[in-house]
């Protein structure tokens, strides 16, 4: 059993590289390209220049003058925890630093070409770039500047697409200083952000899912997104599964009664009901200062939520909810569009699951040996009537995910399901991959889930 | 107790009727069975597929599904007092109204059947490969009905599962009570299904082709089996069988059944050395004997009829060798009449079958060697 959860696991790698490469490739072909909505919509408030020097920003974070399959082959090394490092990860310590401003301090050019802050940046990003001591960068630096000549060469070799008119700015200036500062202040704009992978480097190392366009870390944005998702659904199983089979379970016992034509039928209209109808309505209904307004319409909760208590409690005021009533509060309507498509269809098969077991041979003999109707029906047909559910949690668990999309959206929930259809507006491609990834993560392990319970129920099936 | 100089039978079906509502409309499966089982005795059952050998035997248990079946009409007689041939008594623990008269088993309710099943009367079905519950182990299955029935610890219980599964010929009983059904052959789960169904000591057992789904040298282990448990229980036996030869070596009384009802009855010896009904003749016929190429196989014309749809008067005559476009056969059905003493038979045709006297076919012999 361990050894085939082992296997599993391994498995998952190669599939979560084929989802990733399948949503990387289809962004980096699509018109636009990747990122494209924001650098046109910042580059349209500013002029030419300045547009086309953010986008060259963006086109060496994020490396994309080099071909797709090569941009794909970075991000995959950096999200690995066995990868090379990448030079964006190389960090130095306060004794390296400072010997570092030491020996520029020391110097006789270096001081005159700018502010120690400018000069500290561009040398550490040398040294990342070459992945040399600071120390040694400074001295690459310095030659770099004082020979103007090889500095523009470097750059050229550096950066094939810079525009000539960059470089006639340095040329073009007046004394050799100013030569000297233009080329620093170049230099410095091509280094910055520039990622390279240091194949001599191998490394086990945090899976790094990059930076948002909007600036922020990834993985933090994603720390914040993931548990709401994952609330909002560890919320949602259990609610539709009890309701499943408990309505199943009494729908079979009492075939072609009231209850069963009626759950039946509710069942079917309810699981035909599309997500996002409900969600407008209830918003408009359940939601609405105009109508019956018992519900808050947005958000996972109240905006002074974070000066409540946490229980509800009677104070001087009057009733005051408290932090974990706000929530559920909050929850009632989109865990309710979350639930209803899945214990509709559940229940159905829970029914014609209990049905099926209750007409089979085994339970023929276990009438036959006395056992008590009860006892039939929730010793030996319940656990059977399990199986079929089991296996399709793997197929409802990925589901819901997709249908927290959508909830997530009617109700302005900040979880994984928002923030994925944020990324993919913006062609955001980082926050877009690492959604990507967490889902994929999450359906894959539930799929493993699935395959060890099921071999919990069933004695018949077996790993080995 | 009125009678004591005559044995009373230990399961008397009286006009058994069972219908089921299907689509086609109402099906009797079974159309007033008479039948009635010695303590001791072997009663064979045979006939062709759906002529309601299976439902007779569920109905005695009350498993007949109904909805969609239904009991039309008659009863089922239980009288587990001992016989006066058997003597002893050892019945102090059962209820007495029932040891002085016999109850009929169709006019209990759940609760009563409940305590009947798998304690006096136990049943063992004709699939073995799914007749256990796959999710549980044998020993599990075992325990529920030791620890239904019987008041004892769950060690005693597991004591008796052993024992048990001892007596039906498993090796290493103890730790195969903690295998799973899925784990096991099918002789071996008919095995199971048999340690099972007499781990209560039950004085009747209804067996519904215990051996079809199994090979030949198994299924000659398992009748062999029942054989030997029988002759040390002293336990009455309710055998449905397709198979004459099982018949033969079994049974001791046998009853021969056609579209729903018991057409022939007698002991083995009388229906064997002297079968009455052209039915009963079709199926002789239609058997292999050993050593004998006289003549080749004769089958029986025709298909079994359709329940839903029986023909008129004789359900047997478009298939029937006798029949001769006699108007009799077809606009009556001929009633089960005591053609010879203790030789029933139902057809027009049967010399004496006028003269027959119009009583339950009751044939208390036990003249099987056992063991
Ligand atoms: N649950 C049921 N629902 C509807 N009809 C049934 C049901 N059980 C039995 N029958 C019908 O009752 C008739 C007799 O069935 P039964 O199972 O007693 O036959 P059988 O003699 O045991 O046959 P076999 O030798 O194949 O076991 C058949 O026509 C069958 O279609
Ligand atoms: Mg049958």
């Amino acid at each position: 059993m361990l050894t085939y959860i082992i296997r599993r696991l391994l498995l998952m790698i190669p599939t979560l590289i084929g989802v990733t490469a399948v949503v990387f490739f289809v962004m980096a072909f699509a018109p636009g390209g990747f990122g494209g909505n924001v650098l046109n919509e910042q580059g349209a408030q500013t002029e030419g220049d300045e547009a086309r020097r953010i986008r060259e920003y963006f086109e060496r974070r994020y490396g994309l003058d080099q071909p797709a399959i090569v941009q794909y082959g970075r991000w995959v090394n950096q999200v690995s925890p066995v990868g090379f490092l990448n030079t964006s990860q190389l960090t130095f310590t306060d004794e390296q630093m400072q010997a570092m401003s030491d020996v520029i301090a020391a110097d006789d050019l270096l001081p005159k070409l700018g502010t120690p802050r400018a000069l500290d940046d561009l040398v550490l990003n040398m040294a990342k770039y070459k992945d040399i001591e600071p120390t040694d960068a400074v001295s690459v630096v310095r030659e770099l500047l004082v020979d103007v000549d090889a500095g523009l060469a470097w750059i050229k070799q550096l950066s094939p697409n810079i525009l000539e008119r960059d470089l006639n700015r340095v040329t073009k200036a007046e004394t050799k200083l100013n030569q000297q500062r233009e080329l620093r202040s170049l230099l410095q704009s091509q280094l910055a952000g520039r990622q390279r992978i240091l194949f001599s480097r191998p490394a086990i190392k945090w899976p790094d899912l990059g930076q948002s366009l909007r600036g922020r870390k990834v993985t933090q944005m994603l720390a914040q997104a993931v548990p709401v998702t994952v609330l909002l659904n560890v919320i949602t199983i259990p609610i539709i599964y009890c309701i499943a089979i408990l309505t199943g379970i009494y729908a079979a016992r009492h075939r072609g009664k009231w209850f069963d034509i009626a759950s039946g039928f509710t069942m079917i209209a309810l699981w035909s009901f599309p997500v996002i109808l409900a969600g407008v309505l209830l918003i408009s209904y359940l939601a609405n200062k105009q109508y019956l307004w018992w519900f808050p319409t947005a958000g996972l909760h109240s905006l002074e939520a974070d000066s409540m208590r946490f229980l509800p409690a009677f104070t001087g005021n009057g009733f005051e909810r408290g932090y974990l009533l706000d929530t559920i509060w909050h929850l009632v309507l989109p865990v309710f569009c979350l639930t209803y498509g899945g214990f509709a269809v559940l229940s159905k098969l829970m029914r014609g699951s209990v049905l099926d077991n209750i007409r089979s041979d085994y339970v023929r003999t276990v009438r036959a040996k006395g056992v008590s109707e009860h006892d039939v029906l929730f010793r030996h047909v319940f656990r059977n009537s399990l199986l079929p559910l089991i296996t399709v949690a793997a197929s409802i668990i990925p589901a819901l995910f997709v249908g927290s999309v959508i909830v997530e959206n009617i109700f302005s929930i900040p979880g994984m399901g928002k923030l994925g259809v944020e990324a993919a507006f913006m062609k955001d491609r980082e926050l877009l991959m690492g959604t990507t990834l967490i889902g994929g993560l999450i359906g894959l392990a539930s799929e493993i889930m699935r395959d060890v319970l099921y071999a919990m129920a069933d004695p018949r099936v077996s790993y080995e | 107790m009125t009678q004591h100089d005559k044995p009373q039978p230990l399961l008397r079906v009286e006009n058994l009727a069972v219908s089921f509502d299907g689509p086609a409309g109402r099906v009797r499966a079974v159309n007033g069975v008479n039948l009635s089982i010695y303590p001791g005795q072997t009663l064979g059952v045979v006939g062709e597929s759906g002529c309601g050998k299976s439902v007779s035997a569920l109905s005695t248990l009350q498993l007949v599904p109904t909805p969609p079946g239904r009991f039309e009409s008659g009863s089922i007689w239980w009288n587990p007092t001992p016989s006066s041939e058997t003597g002893s008594s050892s019945e102090t623990g059962s209820d007495p109204v029932s040891l002085s008269q016999p109850v009929d088993l169709l006019k209990y309710s759940e609760k009563q059947m409940q305590k009947i099943r798998g304690n006096d009367i136990a049943m063992i079905f004709q699939e073995p490969m799914t007749s256990l519950n796959p999710v549980y182990t044998v020993g599990e299955q075992i325990l529920e009905a030791i620890l239904l029935h019987q008041k004892v610890s769950r060690s005693e219980a597991v004591d008796i599962a052993v024992q048990a599964l001892a007596d039906v010929g498993i090796a290493d009983a103890a730790s195969r009570l903690r295998v799973y059904p899925h784990q096991m052959s099918g002789g071996m789960r008919q095995r199971v299904m048999i340690a099972m169904a007499l781990a209560c000591q039950p004085k009747l057992l209804l067996a519904d082709e215990p051996t079809t789904a199994l090979d030949v040298t198994i299924q000659a282990q398992i009748l062999e089996l029942l054989r030997k448990l029988q002759a040390e229980r002293g336990m009455s036996i309710m055998l449905i069988t397709h198979d004459l030869g099982v018949v033969a070596e079994n049974a001791d009384v046998v009853a021969v059944m056609y579209a729903g009802r018991v057409v022939e009855y007698g002991s083995v010896h009388d229906v064997f050395e002297n079968p009455l009904h052209p039915y009963t003749q079709g199926l002789f016929d239609s058997m292999p004997i050993l050593g004998s190429s006289k003549h080749r196989l004769r089958t029986i014309e025709g298909n079994v009829p359709n329940p839903a749809d029986l023909p008129s008067g004789c359900p047997f005559h478009p298939r029937c060798r006798s029949f001769q476009g006699d108007e009799h056969c077809t606009a009556n059905d001929p009633p089960l009449r005591e053609i010879t003493p203790g030789h029933w038979a139902s057809c027009w045709h049967v010399d004496g079958h006028e003269q027959g006297k119009a009583t339950r076919p009751d044939v208390d012999v036990v003249t099987q060697i056992h063991a």
